[in-house]
């Protein structure tokens, strides 16, 4: 059973007959056929439903073609269909011959990490209270602990847009990717906001993120707009980042 | 008759499906009880297990799941147990079910419920791995009748005595899913009346009613439907035979409206009523 279901390939007829009873209506191939279909179906169902914008950008067609060939390579070993997809970037990324292949890694990359974000864990949020308990001295050495549904992206084209408005024109693009009141939602950063986010969101210390930026007042309003938004969790004045 | 855990006829639930969650949280419908899907809610920190914990400070929950492979021969993942566990006392969870089957082997997964060989062999194997994992989560398992398409010529036993039998070696509780019964009985000619017949009464913790497909040499069950008039019959005869037992509605695809979804649930009321409640011998 195992080996006639999993076995990719037609499977014969001969074997499914020593194992399998006929019914009235069905051969034995015919029923083992049944779960055959229903398992190619079912992954391929799962990937469509993580990756919508990915499966519309590259069609029915090959996207199923897509699919296929992305169970035989990566056939799921969890009990959860919600990690499936991890290998979809990675994999768009080795094809040849796809018709946008760069935006095309994009999507699912954006894709993924909506997934990813809608199920970290919740945390709690970094109060202004919080924030004003912290010693003035020692704000050169405090470390921001993002909150675990938090992700940065660094992609080549506006994916977040891409459902309202699907184009294929290429532009360089830097998002948040976080939860807010269990929603998952995106921030678009510029360059420069996305490097001292990026840098903030390791665990370097504040005063090592600060130092050489001449305009400070401009990081201290992305700060405030960014702990709106519910980006981080804690405040660390030990070295105690994670 | 009532089970031997003493396990409470919940009355007339319905599958929690995400598609209603906005409906429930806002409407907080007079709904008697919810099963929810165990592997929707293990592995993410999000929004579903928000809405689950106040779906659970409202209404009894009753776990069910799909991926427990009871019937494989891969070793018992206890890291799936351990959060199957911590999710059913999270929201007091009445009682946690999943199916008589397999879902893959050597590591890999389907996602499907795979049917079993009914041999001495396999039965012996079962039992053991029900015991272990009843006493891991500190409480019966209950198992469901799965929907089936097709039958092994190595199969010594029938699926329903099978069932009373591993029921009772192993102690487990049993979820008798009626649509299920008519499906396997349609695609292997086996008597639906016979097996509802032969299934031990006291066992039985939990019915399931739910729409299916028809593909004319065989039924698929989909959950995609209104329950079909055989089915709402052999659920008469369950309750003649049994009594009152927890019943619920699962409706997994082209999912209508809440209200729809309720009022098919509550239709099993109508069966309810008439005839005579023989007790079971
Ligand atoms: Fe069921």
């Amino acid at each position: 059973m195992q080996a006639v279901i999993l076995e990719p390939g037609p499977c014969g007829d001969a074997k499914a007959r020593r194992i399998v009873r006929p019914s009235a209506a069905m051969t034995p191939g015919e029923r083992l056929e049944v779960y055959r279909g229903m398992y190619g179906a079912r992954l391929a169902e799962a990937l469509e439903a993580d990756f919508p914008m990915l499966a519309g950008l590259l069609g029915e067609e090959l996207f199923a073609e897509f699919a296929s060939l992305y169970i035989c390579e990566h056939p799921s070993r969890s009990y959860t269909l919600n990690d499936l997809g991890r290998n979809v970037p990675a994999l768009l990324a080795k094809l040849d011959g796809l018709p946008s292949p760069a935006l095309s890694v994009d999507l699912a990359r954006f894709e993924l990490t909506v997934s990813e974000v809608f199920d970290e864990e919740e945390s709690p949020r970094l109060t202004t209270d919080q924030l004003a308990a912290v010693d003035p001295e020692s704000w050169g050495v405090a470390r921001l602990r993002p909150i675990r549904a938090f992700r940065l992206l660094e992609l080549g084209y506006p994916v977040h847009l891409y459902k309202q408005r699907p184009s294929k024109r290429a532009r360089r693009t830097w998002l948040a990717v976080y939860r807010r009141d269990y929603a998952v939602t995106w921030h678009s950063l510029t360059r420069p906001a996305y490097g001292v986010l990026s840098r903030l969101a390791e665990g370097e210390p504040i005063g090592a993120v600060l130092a050489g930026i001449r305009n400070r007042d401009r990081v201290f309003a992305w700060f405030q707009e960014w702990n709106q938004e519910g980006f981080f969790e804690a405040i660390e004045v030990q070295s105690t980042a994670r | 008759m009532a089970n031997r855990w003493g396990y409470p006829d919940l009355g007339f639930g319905v599958g929690l499906r995400t598609v209603h969650f906005p409906y429930i949280l806002n409407q907080h419908p007079r709904v008697d009880w919810f099963e929810i899907l165990s592997e929707n809610y293990m592995d993410t920190g999000g929004r579903p297990l928000y809405v689950l914990d106040q779906v659970a400070e409202r209404y009894p929950v009753v776990l069910h799941g799909v991926s427990m492979s009871v019937g494989s021969t891969d070793p018992v993942n206890f890291e799936y147990l351990r959060k199957l566990k911590s999710l059913a006392q999270r929201i007091n969870a009445r009682w946690v079910s999943d199916h008589l089957c397999w879902t893959g082997v050597a590591g890999l997964n389907v996602h499907d419920l795979l049917p079993m060989p009914y041999t001495d062999e396999s039965l012996r194997h079962v039992v053991e791995r029900i015991r272990v994992i009843s006493d891991f989560l500190e409480r019966p398992l209950v198992l469901e009748n799965p929907s089936t398409y097709l039958e092994f010529h190595v199969s010594t036993w029938n699926e329903w005595d099978f069932m009373a039998e591993m029921a009772g070696q192993a102690n487990c509780g049993l979820l008798l899913d009626v649509n299920n019964v008519y499906v396997s009985a349609f695609n292997h000619g086996w008597d639906a009346n016979a097996y509802i017949d032969r299934i031990p009464a006291d066992r039985v913790v939990q019915i399931h009613l739910a729409g299916h497909t028809h593909k004319g040499t065989h039924i698929l069950d989909t959950h995609s439907d209104h329950v079909v008039d055989p089915v709402w019959e052999l659920y008469r005869r369950v309750y003649q035979r049994m009594g009152g037992i927890a019943t619920l509605l699962e409706w997994d695809e082209d999912v209508p409206d809440f209200e729809t979804v309720h009022a098919e649930a509550l239709k099993a009321r109508r069966y309810r009523s008439s005839g005579e409640i023989r007790e079971a011998a």
